[in-house]
């Protein structure tokens, strides 16, 4: 056997001897000079090469001879191939590669927007699971997305305020199509919860300015969710909490090509409120019932039909002081019925064609009904037929809502895109208020183009236009959205964008004039991003301007304007410090505004200079439990007592003011649990743990000498809830090759 | 019996020569004896860009691929600090090879079971964001990898493996391992590759794994 390996490497040796080998040595660099490391270099067609070091340098030994050539290639860069001769000892071959536009993780345009989404490469910046882990969120979408830079710190109104825009600016949209009514229709002044659950949603996208054509009628913000596909496994679970019931129920089908599921809630608060007490009297406990249905199919192009529908109905019943008659309580039953459908199918064409159809529809009904009522529990009438109709009403609004829309896109080589599309919206509204029965409709057709074109590997720009008519405007708008990008660094690029958006009136107002015009906002935005692993930094200033926004003195027009401006930082790490992840929300800025009955330009109430939020959250496997805790802060908005001139329709400030400072610490935990064979989790959180104080705003009452401040129903909210559910494991089945 | 040694090993070597002449099979079981000694995140760097010569070379042989990807998914196992900024870049240059390798060998079990690897080694970027979804795709393609071959140890110990390290409360943990991996080792006993370059590893590794119930 010795022998035999001795005989073995004689041979080699004489193998080597007899083929005299050439080393071939260079250094590879990019194009900026500098050397690159791990470049796999090959001699054609054989299996020689080498890899280069981090200075980029390499050398091997061939055997090759005569004429061939060497192939460097990296990902990343464009493979090169160098005609060589390979003849005597040595040879030198240098090199320098090209990046590679396709393959590099290319730029893409983020002015203005938070991508929220578990996509493998995007900039992820708050997830699913963040949204259900946002101390003091309590799992609404809205709540965490105030912990970004750009959203106000309301809680005296539902919704999203941005950038100096009201709430009414920023509309929400599913699948690509508008939801009119996002949130539960509740009590004046107090913040409703959005209709609909985190884990809905795969991707969430916070657009706090400068957003695609693709979408409309918001002059300040667009928050696109997009919905979950076909999910992980066939399921079913319970939820139990101080303020609700819940089941829910979701099969996947053997193949994952389909699914279905249904869903149901029961909320109650009336245990809640019993124990904690709240500042309003509630003779109607607020009741909550829900149900939801899905189906997803998957389609042979490997695109996906979707279809959601959920039905709630709530009523509330609340006692309010009333501000003007200290012997008075206003009596106000709230009701609601809200059905939404969406539908939605995106599939793939053939020569890199994609389509993407959606349509929705919406029927709501808000009933709202205010009776006075003296001491002795008697209703009454008061003297004043104006303060009487400002106190004893019966509204009813109904409001069918539908949608259609289709966005074609073709992608072309080296990123580029091309979209474009139309979308119909139809609106019907029938309002009831006491004798009157005001019907109001609204056909509204846009379309729309956009292109994404990568002028060099570095430098993106996306294009687009949209044009909307709205026949109760009836008139045409259009509006051009341009953007950039610029790769600075392999982790940061900077971006700008800019973008003229439309919206009609509200409702409300377009109830009470015909003469009115779309409101118009313009955008500038400049944007820093830098986005390595773990870490997130986001730095952002803005200038807007407003105009045509509507004023309701001396009678309806579009007279008024406004403008904001500011800056905006965001920093997220979750590498620095084991276990913990954190990021902070820092927003500054400047505005003010002529509309409604203002007289003049004054910063609008729901906006305050300065908003800051520090989230933390830190996951012990030990414990099986998550930590979460906020801090919010804004400084004081201002608020006005604006009273009605004697002799003409205009108003003036007969008080003005700014509220103290909001803080709020919020916590909550997450203990992961396997009760009954579930994978369960049980959530506790509290919201403003220290008691600060909170005061949104003031009210007044109609003689003005009587202001009160607007503060939530009760100072903390406590939750605890289970919620459990049951995976079909299929282990078994696996081992047994059924599947 | 001396002799009768010498002859056995003769006909071995014989034998042997007679089946692997080529150049190819050469330099495959040469590299191939250097994947366990390659230890740095360096070696197997250039461990694996010999295979990808080698593949791009012969051109119709997906095992040189399956063997340069394999190494550069055992690299990203070694990245620790700021190196873990570089994983996705490798991993997305091992699904590159895999991908490569797939066209030549559509179906085979051993390059889902790689895929599969590769997925779930892009987890540790970020355990909190990419767990449940990784892990998801990661269990999805091993039960393609079990359905492509039924016999295929490694499938199974991969599946395994993961049920092994993922925690109970998310539908993982070591009771639900077991049978994977024992069903594994059954498998192992009985497995023969199709071919002398193919994958045959793992069996100490589920070995390891089933010793820890005791």
């Amino acid at each position: 056997m010795k022998k035999l390996s001795l005989l073995l490497l004689l041979l080699t040796v004489q193998t080597i001897t007899i083929f005299a080998q050439t080393k071939i040595s260079g250094t590879v660099k990019n194009q900026k000079g500098t050397g690159l490391a791990s470049v796999n270099i090959s001699v054609a067609d054989s299996y020689d090469g080498g890899t280069t070091d981090n200075n980029g340098y390499y050398s091997f030994n061939t055997n090759e001879k005569g004429q061939t050539s060497l192939v460097f290639s990296i990902l990343g860069y464009t493979i090169l191939e160098k005609d060589i001769i390979i003849a005597g000892d040595t040879l030198t071959v240098n090199a320098v590669l090209k990046e590679d536009t396709q393959e590099l993780e290319a730029v893409v345009v983020t002015a203005g927007s938070f991508e929220a989404s578990d996509k493998k490469r995007a900039v992820t910046v708050l997830s699913t699971l963040d949204v259900l882990t946002t101390g003091g969120a309590n799992a609404d979408i809205t709540a965490s997305l105030k912990t970004l830079p750009g959203a106000q710190q309301l809680g005296d109104q539902e919704g999203l305020a941005v950038r100096g825009g009201s709430t009414y600016e920023t509309k929400q949209y599913i699948d690509g199509t508008l939801v009119s009514k996002p949130y539960y229709t509740g009590q004046p002044n107090v913040a409703q919860r959005g209709r609909f659950s985190p884990t809905l949603f795969k991707g969430t996208v916070f657009s706090t300015g400068g957003y695609s054509a693709l979408y409309g009628q918001a002059l300040s913000s667009a928050l696109i969710l997009e919905s979950v596909d076909i999910p992980a496994m066939s399921q079913a679970g319970f939820s139990l909490s101080d303020v609700f019931l819940g089941a829910d129920f979701q099969h996947v089908a053997n193949n994952r090509k389909s699914s279905w599921g249904v869903s149901a809630g029961y909320t109650n608060l009336s245990p809640y409120f019993n124990m904690v007490k709240q500042r309003d009297y509630y003779y109607t406990m607020p009741e909550y019932y829900n149900g939801d249905a899905n189906f997803r199919i998957k389609t042979k192009s490997g695109g996906i039909l979707k279809y959601y529908t959920t039905l709630s109905s709530s009523k509330i019943g609340v006692e309010l002081s009333n501000i003007d008659f200290d012997n008075y309580k206003n009596n106000m039953d709230i009701k609601n019925t809200n059905w939404y459908n969406n539908i939605s199918l995106r599939e793939y064409l053939k020569n890199g064609w994609k389509m993407n159809l959606g349509l929705s529809y919406s029927y709501n009904v808000d009933k709202f009904h205010q009776q006075v009522y003296d001491l002795n529990g008697n209703p009454a009438t008061l003297l004043s037929p104006v303060l009487d109709s400002i106190y004893n009403y019966n509204i009813k609004t109904r409001q069918n809502f539908a949608q259609a829309k289709a966005v074609f896109e073709k992608s072309f080589t080296g990123n580029n895109a091309l979209r474009f599309g139309t979308e119909y919206w139809h609106e019907n509204s029938r309002n009831n208020y006491k004798l009157y029965n005001i019907t109001l409709e609204d056909n509204l057709l846009a379309m729309f183009a956009e292109t994404d074109v990568h002028l060099m590997a570095k430098l993106a720009v996306k294009l687009g236009a949209r044009a909307e008519y709205s026949s109760v405007i009836d008139r045409w708008n259009i509006a051009p959205r341009a953007s950039l990008a610029y790769k600075t660094g392999t982790y940061s690029q900077v971006s700008a964008a800019y973008g003229m958006f439309y919206q009609k009136p509200e409702n409300i107002q377009l109830l009470f004039a015909s003469n009115l015009h779309y409101q118009q906002a313009s955008h500038y935005i400049l944007n820093y991003n830098y986005s390595s692993l773990g870490q997130t930094m986001r730095i952002e200033g803005f200038y807007k301007t407003y105009d045509n926004l509507v004023k309701t003195v001396p009678n309806y027009n579009n007279n008024g304007s406004g403008y904001a401006r500011g800056t905006e930082i965001y920093w997220r790490d979750k590498r620095s410090f084991q276990r913990f992840d954190y990021w902070v929300s820092y927003s500054y800025v400047d505005t003010k505004r002529d509309y409604m009955n203002y007289p003049e330009k004054l910063q609008p109430n729901f906006a305050a200079n300065h908003t800051a939020t520090l989230v933390v959250k830190s996951f012990f496997i030990k414990l099986k439990t998550g930590f979460n805790i906020t801090y919010s802060f804004a400084s004081g908005r201002p608020y006005y007592n604006l009273m009605k001139n004697n002799g003409n329709n205009n108003y003036h400030i007969a008080d003005r003011g700014k509220t103290r400072n909001y803080n709020d610490l919020g916590f909550s935990l997450n203990w992961l649990v396997n009760w009954f064979g579930s994978n369960g989790v049980v959530v506790a959180s509290v919201t403003n743990v220290l008691g600060q104080k909170q005061v949104y705003g003031y009210n007044y009452s109609a003689n003005g000498n009587i202001k009160r401040p607007i503060m939530p129903t009760a100072d903390r909210f406590f939750f605890i809830g289970i919620f459990l559910n049951w995976g079909v494991d299929r282990t078994q089945d696996i081992i047994d090759g059924r599947y | 019996m001396k002799i009768l040694f010498f002859t056995i090993a003769l006909i071995c070597t014989l034998t042997v020569s007679a089946q692997q002449p080529d150049k190819y099979t050469q330099a495959m079981y040469a590299n191939m004896a250097k994947v366990d000694s390659a230890k740095t995140v360096r070696e197997k760097l250039e461990l694996s860009n010999t295979f990808e010569r080698i593949a791009k070379a012969e051109k119709d042989k997906w095992q040189p691929y399956y063997y340069a990807a394999m190494l550069q998914i055992l690299r990203t196992y070694e990245m620790k600090g700021n190196e873990t900024q570089n994983i996705d870049e490798v991993l997305n240059k091992a699904d590159n090879l895999l991908i490569s390798a797939e066209v030549i060998s559509p179906n085979n079990s051993e390059i889902l079971c790689l895929q599969s690897m590769a997925t779930s080694a892009r987890i540790p970027v970020d355990y909190m964001t990419r767990g449940a979804q990784y892990g998801q795709q990661a269990s999805e393609i091993l039960k393609k990898a079990i359905k492509a071959d039924p016999s295929n140890p490694r499938a199974y110990l991969l599946m395994g493996q993961t049920t092994f390290y993922t925690p109970e409360f998310i539908g993982g943990g070591k009771d639900k391992a077991k049978p994977l991996i024992e069903k594994s080792l059954e498998l192992f006993e009985t497995f023969k590759p199709s071919s002398t370059l193919d994958p045959v590893w793992g069996k100490p590794m589920a070995q390891l794994l089933l010793k820890q119930y005791n």
